[in-house]
């Protein structure tokens, strides 16, 4: 009954089912290691950081530049933006909103603002904000999320390693082995290493589920600013449809609220037009 | 339920077509008012959005469906239903109105004013205090707008209101619309029908706005602005009133850009402080 001496499909059937049950415990540890550690608080008073919740610091620079625009200070001509007021900087408070005001002093193009790394940084003060109140993962959660990982990464290889190294020896195939022993880690990395806490995902699905009715006919200011750090480019009404000239990418891919993990941790800062079509 | 420091407080009935604008204006909206009955069947995850909404601001739930005011016993399970959102969600308080909604085992579909009697006052109390055992808290009993005097009745809607939360030992949600409404439509004054009031009840107060039909009586439909006699109402009840008001701003539909309806809370709130105001001279 020793799996390691079974004939490869057979193992191969017993890996498949020892793989998903190692990524199932995966995800099922980090939510019950996630659910102990309750936010601080709940505030949603800034819809900055709800753009960030949603869609990291990219999306906090797009909510920013379509306020702007509403507000008047910025003018949108289909993909262009230009700076209206020179001094437009005094008539805001939010150090984003100053950034994306300087960015567009010099330059016109909407998707390269996303590359500039003092506009980059305003939008990053969020996720520093977020990580505190426990809705972005803080050090702490970071290290529970890797010991979770490094525990199925290493059953996992433990477990494909044997068998390999056994197989080498008979002299057997191993290659479809070899291919699920790299597939099975990356997903559990991509279930040990989400975008928000457990915490702040249920906070933005409340606040979805919150404005999935919301009317948007005639928002603006503060009303629209809400409805797009909720909703995101995609989620607004056709009456808006300027937006979408801007950010072309953020509507093509919908503003995913799943694809904050490879916002925060693969895009990082590079992804030109919109964290790729994260919380673009 | 969440306490809640003693102060005036003035806020808008949730609704999710104005959510933008409501988040946009939380720091001049002091408290929602949330539809209950919208909830009562709702999954598990709009519950858990409403308790969010709860967090950021406070949250008072308003049924419409019990039906308390009536000889027919409340079906338990909406009680029921309401102590398990009041569990969830801890709002500030809960109410319901002074009429009855279904008989003879047919649901009405409108809240419909009952015979202001002793039988309906008898029905009214053991309803009341079933849904303060099951729920663990009394909700505030709102008077309601009709357009047809109630046959079988043995009292005015004043004394009726006196009667009913004297006899549930109920607050009184204070529908300033459906007193204006009431007393346009059966030849009343709005001030003497507030005149007669128990105001030492009344801590939630509704206003809102209706239209005025061809016969020359008024629709209390939510669809229009508070109009300034209910400001000049709510003013009058301020300045006699001892307790702190908890205003809500009731709009069902047509709604205007929400700097209207923010526009009309800080109406109610001048109006609430000039009340104060006036109190001293009283």
């Amino acid at each position: 009954m020793n799996p390691f001496d079974w004939r490869g499909p057979e193992f191969l059937v017993f890996y498949l089912f020892f793989g998903l049950a190692t990524v199932i415990l995966v995800y099922v540890a980090r939510e019950v290691a996630e659910s102990g550690r309750e936010a601080k608080q709940t505030d949603l008073s800034e819809p900055y950081s709800i753009a960030c919740l949603r869609g990291g610091a990219n999306e906090v620079l797009r909510v920013a530049t379509i306020s702007l625009v509403d507000r008047g200070l910025l003018k949108a001509s289909d993909d262009k933006v230009r700076l209206l007021k020179e001094n437009a900087g005094r008539a805001v408070l939010q150090p984003v909103e100053r950034a994306v005001l300087d960015y567009f002093k010099t330059r016109d193009d909407p998707a390269k603002l996303f590359s500039d790394s003092n506009a980059k940084d305003a939008g990053r003060a969020y996720e520093q904000r977020l990580r505190e109140l426990g809705h972005l993962p803080d050090r702490e959660t970071t290290l529970n999320r890797l010991v979770i990982f490094m525990g199925a990464l290493a059953a996992l290889w433990l477990v494909a390693g044997i068998k390999i190294i056994l197989a080498i020896e008979r002299g057997r195939e191993y290659s479809f082995l070899g291919i699920l022993a790299i597939v099975f880690p990356i997903v559990a990395a991509i279930l040990s290493f989400p975008w928000r806490t457990r915490q702040g995902r249920r906070v933005l699905d409340d606040l979805k589920m919150l404005f999935s009715d919301s009317r948007q006919i005639g928002a603006t200011g503060n009303e629209l600013l809400y409805a797009t750090a909720v909703l995101g480019v995609a989620g607004l009404s056709t009456e808006h449809a300027w937006t979408r000239k801007l950010f072309p990418r953020a509507e093509a891919t919908g503003i995913s609220s799943s694809c904050g993990s490879s916002c925060g941790s693969s895009c990082g800062g590079g992804c030109g037009g919109g964290c790729g079509g994260c919380g673009s | 339920m969440a306490a809640v420091a003693a102060r005036d407080r003035v806020g808008l009935g949730w609704r999710p077509e104005l959510a933008a604008g409501i988040f946009a204006n939380l720091n001049r909206i002091d408290v929602l008012e949330v539809q209950a009955d919208d909830y009562f069947d709702a999954p598990a995850s709009q519950v858990r959005a409403l308790r969010t909404l709860a967090r950021q601001a406070p949250v008072y739930l308003h049924g419409i469906g019990m039906g308390l005011a009536s000889t027919h016993a409340v079906q338990r399970k909406r009680v029921e239903a309401m102590a398990r959102l009041i569990d969830a969600v801890q709002p500030c308080g809960w109410s319901e109105h002074l009429a009855f909604v279904r008989a003879g085992g047919m649901e009405i579909g409108h809240l419909a004013a009952p015979p202001r009697n002793s039988n309906t006052l008898e029905g009214l109390c053991v309803n009341v205090e079933l849904a303060r055992r099951v729920t663990g808290s009394t909700p505030a009993l709102e008077n309601i707008a009709t357009l047809i005097d109630p046959p079988g009745s043995e009292m005015t809607e004043p004394d009726w209101i006196a009667a009913a939360t004297r006899g549930a030992d109920s607050d009184l949600l204070l529908d300033l619309h459906n007193v204006l409404t009431n007393a346009t439509n059966f030849g009343g004054d709005p001030y003497s029908a507030l005149a007669r009031i128990p105001l030492d009840r009344v801590g939630v107060i509704h206003i809102s706005g209706g239209r005025m039909l061809p016969s020359g009586r008024i629709l209390d439909d939510h669809l229009h602005d508070t109009p300034d006699v209910v400001f000049d109402m709510l003013k009058w009840v301020a300045a006699r009133g001892q307790r702190p008001l908890t205003v809500v701003l009731e709009r069902d539909g047509d709604y205007p850009p929400i700097g209207a309806l923010v526009a009309e809370l800080d109406r109610a709130r001048l109006a609430i402080a000039e009340g104060r105001c006036d109190r001293a001279t009283l």
